[in-house]
């Protein structure tokens, strides 16, 4: 039975966290060309660099937490413990998730903040030296 | 669309220990572009901008950019916030027609109480050191 679990979890876990890296990559690519003024290159660069981090994590997570205290001896144990395991990793996966966002939506806001005017116009405009 | 801003030079009251803080604390701070910082009683000052000797006043706080554009006082402080990474936003938000007569207002009480705050300053440097 333990060992149907762990298999159930190892499959679901991965689904869910490849699943949200792959909409992560796709969606996310348009603020980082934007963030980064149409360089495309750069972006998929950072995009691939922010997703790889985004895997580690989870799957390193998903790793750590894989050992159960007690082993279910029960279907009912088993979906319990399931479902508890599974309940975490889906939460640091939302936690990972709105934490990308985070910076997908700072790197945006930097690249744009260099093209906005001075918020005041100047009082005096001085000759152009000869 | 304007000629982009290649550096800045900020002209300050050397005498003033609240202008001098302020300037110590710019130059720890990253920029979007070189800020250069020049004493307003120095002779550097009126030798590159001689179009300001007579707004070379106490406590006055100018900042001309690479374009020629001078922003005096209140707006020279929030252009200098402009010229920051972290603190553009801010300065876009106490820069908008909304805020900036408050931010005007408290720009202004500030330098009128500059010296006062210097004295504090220098009160708390000398127990310091």
């Amino acid at each position: 039975m333990l060992v149907v679990t762990y298999l159930i979890y190892i499959v679901v876990s991965l689904g869910v966290t490849i699943w949200v890296a792959r909409t992560l990559q796709q969606h996310g690519r348009a603020f980082l060309v934007n963030a980064f003024k149409d360089n495309e290159g750069l972006a998929d660069s950072v995009n691939h660099l922010l997703v790889v981090g985004f895997y580690l994590i989870n799957l390193g997570y998903v790793c750590i937490t894989l050992k159960a205290k007690n082993s279910p001896v029960t279907v009912a144990d088993a979906i319990e413990l399931l479902s508890s395991k599974i309940g975490i990793i889906l939460l640091v996966l939302g936690g990972m998730h709105f934490f990308n966002i985070y910076v997908f939506n700072r790197l945006r806001r930097s690249g744009l903040l260099e093209m906005f005017e001075p918020p005041v116009e100047p009082d005096q405009v001085l000759p152009n030296k000869i | 669309m304007k000629t982009k801003i290649i550096n800045i030079t900020v002209l300050y009251d050397g005498q003033c220990e609240f202008c001098r803080q302020c300037v110590k604390w710019l130059k720890g701070q990253n920029s979007f572009f070189p800020i250069k910082f020049l004493a307003s009683q120095t002779g550097q000052a009126r030798e590159q901008f001689p179009e300001l000797i007579n707004e070379f006043k106490a406590g006055r706080f100018i900042v001309v950019t690479s374009n020629r554009e001078v922003y005096f006082d209140s707006k020279g402080k929030l252009f200098c916030l402009y010229s920051l990474i972290d603190y553009r936003n801010l300065s876009l938000i106490l820069g908008s027609p909304k805020f900036f007569k408050y931010t005007n207002t408290a720009f202004n009480y500030i330098a009128e109480k500059r010296y006062n705050i210097s004295s504090v300053l220098l009160y708390l440097n000398r127990i310091a050191k």
